[in-house]
């Protein structure tokens, strides 16, 4: 069944020989409608004579000589340009001249190729990653510290000073005690001495008797920070 | 290793001499695109020769995977690009076109080798026209398609588009140029093209 809309739409197919078009069965088609027969033709006739008219007109014969040498100038030029600034530039800046050439150059790989190279730049990668998560402990809540005021009982110690006032003995006494320690210097050596070093306070207690009660007297105020 | 493998691998030593015979192998296609693309011949040859000084400074990174035309073209295409996206505003083409017209016909330019259907001036004009009126994104993508054979994914690829558009670019082409040459042809003469394959 002949469908014009189908037919032209691949008309152009076929006059520029783009899709595999089945040219017989097209032609068969074409032969089957006038309209489209005649559309087909237009569509080639344009084609041949623009493509005729195109090639035609371009430049004579004589025009190439003269416009080889004007382009073969303009290369040789270029080149010796390119080679002055070259030779100019100093040497850090020819490598980097390098460099930079060797930065933007690339290179061509198919495609599973690249894919291969990508896949194992990016393994490691994510192996690395899958480590450090599983190495990651979860952190811990923080321990929250509560500060409690404890109010501890201090004992307070209190220095009190006490005067004691002790009755002197009278002279009769001191003097008694004298004469009992000439009294006493048959003692042994050793005994002597230690009399001797603490004569005074022996004389002191001589004839002391200790009460059975003793009375304190203590006196209030006689510092006056004492209470 | 092929005559122009050696020329490449010279130039690719610094040797300008065997650049330029490469350029001499390949300047009149050039030239063509660039006159068809820009259409002064001035232009073209700026273009043209733009393209080579560009080819020379980026010939040691040709790695030969593909044909050095083809590398060529690539460059070709970027320059004529670039060139669009500078100051050139392109209403210049249309408005310009009857100067051209005057100019033409006292320029170096000659029509050789006409086919007998096209052996009048005025045809190629009308074509000329017709390119004119187009945008130069559609002039270059009938260019590649009709002059250079390319197919519709090689020129979506170099123009970053899909191959939908390259399609419809060529048919808006196509339907200008038929509404200015205005060829209407016989079927019989048609088959007579195709049984000798002139329409190839």
């Amino acid at each position: 069944m002949h469908n014009c809309k189908r037919t032209k739409e691949e008309i152009l197919d076929l006059a520029l020989a783009e899709s595999p078009v089945d040219a017989s069965q097209m032609l068969q088609e074409l032969n089957s409608c006038s309209a489209c027969w005649e559309e087909f033709a237009s569509t080639r006739s344009t084609l041949y004579v623009s493509a005729q008219a195109l090639r035609s007109n371009v430049a004579a014969e004589q025009f190439w000589g003269g416009y080889h040498a004007r382009l073969r100038s303009k290369i040789m030029t270029h080149a010796q340009n390119d080679e002055r600034q070259t030779q100019r530039l100093p040497l850090n800046l020819r490598a980097w001249s390098a460099w930079k050439t060797f930065a933007a150059s690339s290179i061509r790989l198919p495609a599973p190729v690249a894919l291969a190279a990508l896949l194992l730049l990016a393994l490691p990668f994510v192996a690395l990653l899958k480590t450090a998560r599983a190495t990651t402990v979860p952190a811990k809540e923080q321990a929250v510290v509560q500060i409690q005021k404890v109010e501890v009982p201090v004992m307070q110690e209190k220095i009190v000073t006490r005067v004691v006032y002790v009755e002197k003995k009278s002279d009769k006494l001191l003097r008694r005690g004298s004469t009992n320690s000439e009294a006493n210097s048959d003692l042994p050596n050793s005994v002597a001495t230690v009399r001797s070093g603490s004569a005074r306070k022996a004389l002191d207690l001589v004839g002391f008797k200790p009460t059975d009660q003793v009375q304190l007297k203590i006196i209030k105020g006689s510092y006056p920070n004492e209470k | 290793m092929s005559n122009e493998d050696d020329l490449i691998r010279r130039a690719q030593a610094g040797d300008v001499e065997a650049f330029c015979a490469l350029a001499q192998a390949h300047e009149r296609r050039i030239y063509a695109l660039a006159y068809h693309y820009c259409r002064e011949t001035e232009d073209a040859e700026d273009l043209s020769q733009e393209v080579w000084l560009k080819a020379y400074a980026a010939v040691r990174t040709f790695s030969f995977e593909s044909s050095f035309y083809t590398w060529l073209r690539k460059i070709t295409i970027n320059s004529f690009l670039n060139y669009q996206r500078k100051t050139r505003p392109w209403h210049r083409l249309t408005d310009s076109f009857q100067d051209e017209q005057t100019t033409t016909s006292t320029s170096q330019r000659t029509t050789i080798d006409f086919e007998p259907a096209l052996q009048n001036q005025l045809v190629v004009e009308k074509v000329m026209r017709a390119l004119a009126e187009v945008t130069p994104q559609q002039r270059l993508v009938f260019l590649l398609k009709h002059l250079e054979g390319m197919t519709y994914e090689e020129i979506a690829r170099e123009l970053d588009c899909s191959a939908g558009t390259i399609k419809k670019s060529i048919s808006r082409t196509i339907k200008k140029l038929r509404e200015k040459l205005g060829v209407r042809e016989e079927p019989e003469n048609l088959l007579s093209y195709t049984a000798t394959g002139l329409l190839r």
